[in-house]
């Protein structure tokens, strides 16, 4: 079998044969089935390789990508994308959990090094409050989430369309800034209280590449990407 | 989507595992095949939903196989289950394009 990185990377290739007309049709319908479909990587690629094949050669017998798929490319790529199989969310778990990991590990490298830095011009607060900590890395992980969603479904829209919009590139922009701007108002907007514990530089540096090299394990383990 | 296409999404399934039961075949010959049974006007996109669906139903199974001339192709072959199916869609088309022939030629003589 072919994996689904050797059909990226033989598709990457190969489509480059495209004419100008064809290439912008088949990439939209590319980004839009990679982004849209619920089934495993090696079955939307393998489907992705096929549609590209029978593109160059409808080509070279003088077809278009519209002869060959139809005026609607969104909609035949609906089709698609409602006839694949759907993978199950245990075999996207290794994938999320690399992401999760990652994530707070680089957050606590960066709050290791921030304390240890800081503490050379001004006295630091290394004192961790639990209940405040967990409401703000739950927003963080929301917010990541929603920003990624929200990104992911202005590129959907995008896409079959003549124009780029430089209306998306804003609206994603804002969006960003006011989330950002939440999660810092609410280390302000959220009182010290309840339980906490010291939590210096050096045990946040620590924890931060365990777990840092735990991720790295999962993406090499699992062959992420 | 004219009366043609929607007459023929029905049978369309049946026409691909036909094909197939033959020899192996990747999308494009499966195309040019259905185009020479006379289906000349079916989109040749459609077929791709088609053998989407046939796999997802265990009727067909689909291999890609690298080539040493041109690119990968994905061949497909029938499984023991699409020949089964293969085989009631025969009988049930039979069981229906009897009658409807014999109608829609009737109509003609009573012109």
């Amino acid at each position: 079998m072919i994996s689904s990185k050797q059909l990226i990377s033989e598709n990457n290739e190969r489509r480059k044969l495209l004419t100008k007309e064809n290439e912008k049709y088949y990439d939209d319908m590319l980004v839009y089935i990679r982004l849209k479909a619920k089934s495993s990587d090696q079955e939307s690629e393998e489907v992705l390789m096929e549609l590209l094949n029978h593109l160059i050669d409808g080509q070279q017998d003088g077809k278009t990508a519209a002869d060959i798929f139809g005026d609607d490319p969104k909609g035949y790529a609906d089709e698609l994308i409602s006839e694949l199989p759907k993978a199950h969310l245990r075999t996207r778990l290794p994938f999320l959990s690399y992401l999760l990991i990652n994530l707070i590990s680089i957050f606590l490298l960066v709050r290791g090094a921030a304390l240890f830095i800081g503490g050379f011009f001004k006295p630091v607060d290394a004192t961790v409050f639990i209940v405040k900590s967990t409401l703000i890395t739950v927003y963080w992980l929301l917010a990541i989430a929603f920003l990624i969603w929200f990104i992911l479904h202005l590129v959907e829209n995008a896409l079959f369309k003549k124009v780029s919009n430089w209306k998306d590139v804003l609206k994603a922009g804002l969006v960003g800034i006011i989330s950002f701007g939440l999660g810092t108002a609410l280390l302000y907007l959220i009182p010290n209280f309840g339980p906490s514990f010291s939590f210096g530089w050096l045990p946040s540096l620590v924890s931060g590449t365990i777990l840092w090299l735990i991720s790295f394990w999962t993406k090499k383990k699992f062959n992420l990407f | 989507m004219s009366v043609r296409t929607q007459l023929l999404k029905g049978v369309l399934d049946g026409c691909v595992l036909s094909i197939i039961e033959k020899e192996s075949v990747y999308g494009y010959e499966l195309s040019k095949k259905l185009q020479l049974a006379g289906l000349s006007d079916v989109s040749e996109g459609t077929i791709y939903p088609v053998l989407l669906r046939l796999q997802k139903n265990g009727y067909i199974r689909g291999e890609m196989r690298p080539s040493e001339s041109g690119p990968d192709r994905k061949y497909y072959s029938l499984t023991d289950d699409g020949l089964a199916a293969l085989k009631e869609l025969a009988l049930e088309w039979a069981n229906i394009a009897g009658p409807v022939t014999t109608l829609m030629q009737r109509r003609h003589t009573n012109d």
